[in-house]
């Protein structure tokens, strides 16, 4: 006599397989969305793009690991004088208010930033 | 006239007094103008350690040499080196701002580059040698040279960017080549100056050899006289009508004479026989020779009280005549001299071999490679110069005959001469 798992073994297989990945999409998209939400949203307004921002970094700090560390400094303490925009664009639209979004957060949303736009991978 | 004083003059004239100027005694001889054993030990000691001194002199000079050579070759290297970085740092600059629109990394067909950041990661490479030295301006790596420059602006988040170019080695083959030449050039210049130095500093020591030379030759010319005297006499004297005590007597001063003899033979060897060009080669019985050798050192050797035991063979060997007897009579001599009283000296004799073997005080065996030095003499209980073994030694070579001896204080000595 077949058990239940015999019958229906192989589409269970399957049916955990396509949960796991869209799961995995969800997360993936739910993690976007950090990005999307609390940066992008109000970038999408302003004349510097968020990839200019991000050469700007670049240029000052090399690294990952400074580029990262310097923009959530900034976003925690944003300030005239350490900001890497032009005087120009910050008499125009003034310097951005503190980040209220906890670290883990914070950290997701300049990770997905970096990944974005980081010049290793697209380089060629 | 006496009959006796007419062989007296006789044996006087046998002597040859004349010849002592004709061949020249005050003058160098042969045996004083060719380096001694010693000295060639001292000579090519000093001659060794001077080389070798030398050598490391140069080896330093062709490193600083090289080193020097080397960093000139990276100075021209760095001018070209840094016109290419400059290049590379606008077109850097043009990608990082351009980069959405063309995310292509410059390019150069005269060189290879690659970038890297702060913390060394890699950015972007075309680099064939992918190891880099940060620390290092300029160096050349695996048939390569690098050129590092640490950027003031960070395009592309590039702090460190590096050229790389073919090395060219036709320095380093010009260099070795001027290394190898005037290394050799210099080594063949010093090593003739050291020879100069250490005949130089033989010198004193050459000359307290020609001293004693000189003052050997005038003390056997002094001697012939004498000597010859004596020897004369002996022979002359009737024993037959003489009592015990002076028959005794007379053993005594033949025994004495036949020493001086012996020593005086030597010398006159040293002096005369030595310089002659050619040899008197002949056919000589060595077995007779030994046995009349033999008979003339008996009254030596019965002061001792030695007995000889003589195993000869027939044997015959082409050799100048007084050679072989100096060969025999300096063998013998030493056998009987350095001997114990009551003691034995054997003598075999083969067709390519001679042995003798002494019950004496032997000497030490690591006294034995020096016996044949001239002038050298491990017991000075005995009379001699040291001549004898040094003569012997000569010949010996001269005639291509081999020489072993074996030697054990308080045992005796065994001398092989094979041929």
């Amino acid at each position: 006599m077949e058990s239940l798992y015999q019958r229906h073994g192989c589409s269970i297989k399957v049916w955990i397989k396509i949960l796991f990945v869209v799961m995995l999409l969800l997360s993936s998209a739910k993690a976007h969305d950090v990005f999307e939400k609390h940066c992008v949203a109000c970038h999408a307004k302003l004349p510097a793009s968020l990839e200019r921002i991000f050469f700007n970094y670049l240029l000052i700090y090399s690294s990952q690991k400074d580029t990262k560390e310097a923009i959530i400094y900034y976003l925690k303490s944003p300030d005239k004088d350490i900001s890497l925009m032009s005087d120009l664009f910050l008499d125009t639209f003034g310097v951005k208010k503190a980040t209220k979004l906890d670290d883990k957060t914070l950290k997701k949303a300049i990770d997905i930033y970096w990944e974005k736009y980081n010049v290793m991978d697209k380089i060629r | 006239m006496s009959l006796k004083s007419v062989r007296l003059i006789l044996i006087l004239d046998l002597f040859g007094s004349d010849s002592w100027e004709q061949n020249g005694l005050i003058g160098k001889n042969r045996l004083t103008s060719s380096l001694l054993k010693s000295e060639t030990k001292s000579l090519v000691r000093f001659l060794t350690l001077y080389i070798l001194l030398s050598s490391v002199v140069i080896v330093l000079l062709s490193i600083f040499y090289y080193e020097s050579q080397n960093r000139l070759v990276l100075a021209q290297q760095r001018t070209l080196l840094s016109t290419y970085t400059h290049e590379m740092i606008r077109k850097l600059k043009r990608t990082h701002h351009f980069f959405e629109e063309s995310p292509i990394y410059p390019r150069d067909s005269r060189f290879q580059s690659a970038i890297y950041d702060r913390e060394y990661y890699k950015i972007f490479s075309l680099l064939e040698v992918t190891k880099v030295s940060f620390n290092e301006e300029i160096y050349r790596t695996k048939g390569k040279l690098h050129y590092v420059t640490v950027l003031d602006n960070y395009y592309l988040g590039a702090k460190y960017l590096v050229i790389e170019i073919e090395d060219d080695h036709q320095w380093i083959k010009a260099t070795l080549q001027d290394i190898v030449v005037f290394g050799l050039v210099a080594l063949i210049a010093l090593a003739l100056f050291g020879l100069y130095l250490s005949r130089l500093f033989l010198t004193p020591m050459r000359n307290s050899i020609l001293l004693l030379d000189r003052f050997i030759k005038d003390t056997t010319h002094e001697l012939n006289t004498p000597l010859s005297a004596i020897l004369a006499n002996i022979e002359l004297m009737d024993t037959s009508v003489m009592v015990e005590k002076n028959k005794k007597k007379l053993h005594r001063i033949n025994i004495a004479a036949k020493t001086v003899s012996a020593i005086y033979k030597d010398l006159t060897y040293l002096i005369l026989e030595k310089d002659r060009m050619s040899n008197e080669d002949i056919d000589i019985d060595m077995g007779r020779l030994i046995d009349d050798r033999v008979e003339y050192f008996d009254i030596l050797a019965q002061s001792k009280n030695i007995t000889f035991k003589l195993q000869l063979s027939p044997t015959l060997f082409r050799m100048d005549k007084k050679k072989a007897t100096r060969v025999v009579d300096n063998l013998l001599s030493n056998a009987i001299k350095y001997n114990r009283r009551n003691g034995t000296i054997t003598i075999m004799l083969q067709p390519n071999r001679l042995e003798i073997i002494d019950s004496g005080i032997g000497i030490e065996e690591s006294k034995i490679p020096y016996i044949f030095d001239r002038y050298l003499r491990f017991n000075q209980s005995e009379g001699g110069f040291g001549i004898g073994l040094s003569i012997v030694k000569t010949i010996l070579d001269e005639y291509r005959i081999a020489i072993e001896v074996h030697s054990k204080l308080d045992w005796g000595t065994q001398v092989i001469l094979t041929w």
